[in-house]
């Protein structure tokens, strides 16, 4: 097995297991950072995307 | 809040349920509110959860669509609804959250549940129970069959679980 795949596997199995090991208040915890990083980067994104579809769609008039 | 709810007899009992109560059990999965199961006591009007929010109201708690947010979280109210969620809610396990103790349901009623609801994500839910070992299959297809689910256990053994 390629010698990147293998260390990426072995550290997702890692990961993964860090994950199950933290407590259950921890866990709430992780997922709560989660759902504030995701809610910050969402309307950042749907900017991103809104831009994305303006030009893409003045492009398309263009044409 | 919950603990709060319950003695000022707004609700007769209360169990956190859905991705919350499963974290307890299996990794993190991400999810946006915190879901929970409430008994209520008889009352004369349609509106079941009406003195769930105007006691959140009180305490500076609004709504926020179709949960009420505390803090950062989302809160959504379910009053039970059938035989398993009554006898998930009345075999909840007390468990700590920050000092403070809180009803949780167990893996097996959160599987069944899980089960009974049929999306995707709650198939994953029951994967996930069973892989962490906090229920077992027997434990589960018992209370499918008791419930009126040897269906939908069928189905989801079938088609996932001896996959």
């Amino acid at each position: 097995m390629d010698e990147r795949i293998r260390k990426l596997i072995e550290q997702q199995t890692q990961w993964q297991q860090s994950r199950k090991d933290l407590s259950w208040e921890e866990k709430i915890r992780m997922v709560a950072a989660v759902k504030d990083e995701l809610a910050r980067l969402l309307p950042a994104y749907r900017r991103q995307s809104d831009d994305t579809r303006r030009t893409t769609s003045s492009g398309s008039e263009r044409s | 809040m919950l603990n709060d709810l319950q003695t000022a007899g707004i609700i007769e009992s209360y169990a956190v349920f859905g991705a919350i109560a499963q974290m307890r059990y299996t990794e993190p999965v991400v999810t946006f509110d915190l879901d929970v199961l409430v008994s209520l006591p008889p009352a004369d009007h349609l509106d079941l959860l009406a003195g769930v929010y105007e006691f959140c109201a009180r305490q500076g708690y609004h709504p926020a669509g179709e949960a009420i947010r505390v803090g950062a979280w989302p809160v959504q109210f379910l009053p039970v609804y059938n035989a398993l969620t009554r006898e998930a809610l009345e075999y909840a396990e007390t468990s700590q959250l920050e000092g403070v103790p809180l009803r949780v349901v167990r893996a097996d009623y959160l599987a069944a549940i899980a089960l009974a609801t049929g999306r995707a994500k709650d198939h994953e839910r029951i994967l996930a129970l069973l892989h962490s070992g906090a229920a077992s299959r027997a434990e589960v297809e018992e209370l499918a069959r008791r419930h009126g689910l040897d269906e939908a256990w069928e189905r989801f053994r079938t088609r996932l679980a001896d996959g």
